[in-house]
């Protein structure tokens, strides 16, 4: 394994611990690119053979031109380049920055985290709210038209209401009207309430009075 | 019994050609219907045998279930007021009357306690001569003495149960059915002595059908009774004017052309130039007398003769207002203006339309019966169609069964009265 692998993969178990796995090693310019399926990481690698601190500022610069695109950034560097560094102007501009040797990897200045969800989730938020506030625009507007409905059938209703009861009056005057001097002509055949009681072809028929004095007639008269 | 049980237990049974009218008051205005037949099934046959019953005629809704295929099916389905009149001899037209009539009764008898029977009116032709008045008593003493629902029975004839349900005392109820046309002066009673029947009905008109069929290429449908009727009823017209009419019809057979679908199947049957033969249907059951009929009877269709049936004579070519004339001129003089002015016609045999377009040409059958009786020198008239012609006569015979006092018994002179036998 070189050594270049090496401390690849030391910069890497690093990152591992924090849940990122690395999705794209760039051996030639030294870059490794870290996700955890919502965040990436860049991290340049400075080598020990030929870091120095002038390199190591063109390292800062070379990640600060990227770091729109990712989360975070980091350059790695050798522990006795690093040390020598002034953390400073990493911290100013939220480099983070990482020192490593034979024995390990440690994180000198964390990353300032530029992960776009924090920002998104505080632009969405406020789209939900617009369309929630949407929905419920939609809703009372609904409402509103409803209600309207509900009125005019309500109108409509109480107006063929009084129609009809206007109608039923008419017609219960009219029965009234045609029935009352036809009814006197059946005195003899039963109550009131019984005449009314009959089908139709019964009442106000003539014959029912000439059939009910049978007994008394004389046919050949 | 009192007079109330009696108003409340009324049951009528109108015995039609084809439709037996049956149940009691309290059904209102309208009674059930059952077609008036019975069928005498093969006690040989399997499926008789499956069903496990001896019955040896069966009436009503349950026919459908016995009935066969088979070419004596005519022979074993019986309808027995197809003319009006039942011959005294007649024993299977009998055994249905009574299996008919026992139906009805059972239908309705009541689980109550307290019911001692119907008071039962029932309804037959006004042709009808007394021996069937006699064999209908018998029957319902049978059915009392066996099952205890009949408390009397009174026979009235069906045109005074239309007079009495049209509710006009006096009138006179022209009946035409199927067979025969009965013309029957009411004035409070039925003047027996001034009844007039004709030998012409429904049937008549079929016959002229089925001879325009077969002169317009038919003649394999015209053997086809049922056919024959549907194709009368669509296109059948009673002219104005006979000879107008044809004249009419001639130069405008576009006018009378006409193309008929039996309904359910392939048949269409198509009239042309013959179109103006549709006015001949309706104008011979009004009158057959008119001289373009003689070639018809000359090619063997059958003249309707005169013919007595039981003590009844039946006229064969009279013309239809002359037999109302003749039997409004058999009453009493000053009664005839009072007839005239209350002309009932009843039966499906008067049921014809007026065509759209046609107006001039057409009429119905109370415009006929009007203009024949003008012609007559007759003006003053008053021609109605019976309403609800299908029920009339049994509602008749609920308000008789309801009015006629109970105690009032049964006399064979004046043919009315309640007959009991208890």
């Amino acid at each position: 394994m070189s050594l270049y692998r090496r401390i690849m993969q030391r910069v890497a178990k690093h990152f591992s611990k924090q849940g990122f796995q690395p999705s794209d090693y760039g051996e030639e310019n030294g870059e490794l690119v870290f996700s955890n399926g919502r965040e990436e990481v860049l991290v340049k690698i400075l080598f020990e053979e030929e870091a120095d601190r002038v390199l190591l500022y063109e390292a800062l610069a070379s990640v600060l031109e990227k770091s729109q695109e990712y989360s975070m950034v980091y350059v790695a560097a050798p522990r006795m380049v690093g040390e020598e560094a002034e953390t400073a102007s990493f911290m100013k501009k939220g480099v983070g920055l990482i020192l490593y040797d034979d024995y390990g990897v440690e994180e000198k200045v964390p990353a300032e985290s530029r992960f776009k969800k924090p920002l998104s989730r505080q632009v969405q938020q406020p789209a939900e709210t617009q369309s929630v506030e949407r929905s419920l625009r939609r809703i009372e507007s609904l409402i509103r038209d409803l209600s309207e409905r509900v009125d005019s059938l309500e109108k409509a209703y109480f107006s063929l209401l009084r129609e009809v009861r206007e109608l039923k009056s008419l017609v219960e005057r009219r029965t009234m009207a045609v029935e009352k001097p036809v009814e006197k002509p059946l005195p003899r055949i039963g109550e009131q309430a019984e005449t009314e009681k009959l089908p139709s072809f019964l009442r106000d028929n003539p014959w029912v009075e000439i059939l009910s004095k049978r007994t008394e007639e004389n046919p050949e008269a | 019994m009192s007079e109330a049980y009696k108003r409340s237990h009324v049951l009528g049974m109108d015995y039609g050609t084809s439709f037996f009218k049956y149940g009691p008051i309290s059904l209102g205005e309208t009674p059930e219907l059952a077609e008036n037949r019975g069928y005498f099934p093969d006690k040989d046959a399997i499926m008789t045998r499956i069903m496990g019953e001896g019955r040896e005629v069966v009436v009503g809704k349950d026919i459908p279930l016995y009935l066969e295929a088979r070419e004596d099916l005519p022979s074993r389905l019986v309808y027995p007021f197809r003319n009006g009149v039942i011959d005294k001899n007649d024993g299977r037209a009998w055994q249905v009357v009574e299996e008919i009539s026992r139906m009805a009764l059972r239908e309705f008898t009541p689980k109550e306690e307290g019911f001692n029977g119907f008071y039962v009116v029932a309804s037959l032709s006004a042709v009808a001569p007394r021996y069937m008045y006699e064999k209908l008593f018998d029957i319902y003493r049978r059915i009392d003495s066996e099952e205890h629902t009949v408390a009397a029975v009174t026979i009235i004839p069906q045109p005074l149960a239309v007079a009495i349900s049209h509710k006009v005392p006096t009138s006179v109820v022209v009946e035409s059915g199927h067979g025969n046309t009965q013309i029957t002066p009411i004035s409070r009673y039925p003047v027996r002595t001034a009844i007039i029947a004709l030998n012409r009905g429904g049937g008549d008109a079929n016959s002229i059908t089925a001879e325009i069929l077969k002169d317009s290429g038919y003649g394999d449908l015209a053997k086809e009774e049922t056919v024959v009727r549907q194709v009368k009823e669509q296109i059948g017209l009673v002219p104005r004017s006979l000879d107008e009419a044809i004249r009419f019809g001639r130069e405008n057979p576009d006018k009378l052309g006409v193309v008929i679908n039996i309904p359910g199947t392939r048949l269409r049957i198509t009239l042309e130039e013959n179109g103006w033969l549709r006015f001949l249907i309706g104008e011979y059951v009004f009158n057959p007398n008119h001289e373009i009929f003689q070639s018809y009877f000359a090619r063997g269709m059958p003249r309707p003769g005169d013919v007595k049936v039981g003590d009844t004579f039946f006229l064969g070519m009279i013309d239809m207002a002359e037999a109302i004339v003749q039997s409004i001129e058999r009453c009493p003089v000053e009664l005839q203006p009072y007839l005239y002015r209350q002309i009932i016609l009843s039966g499906g045999n008067f049921e014809w339309r007026v065509p759209q377009g046609l107006e001039n040409t057409c009429v119905n059958s109370v415009d006929k019966i009007k203009m024949m009786l003008g012609e007559k020198g007759l003006v003053e008239t008053g021609v109605v169609m019976a309403s609800s012609p299908k029920y009339s006569v049994w509602r008749g015979c609920i308000v008789y069964g309801y009015a006629v006092p109970e105690g009032f018994k049964w006399s064979w002179d004046r043919m009315e009265g309640w007959m009991k036998f208890r």
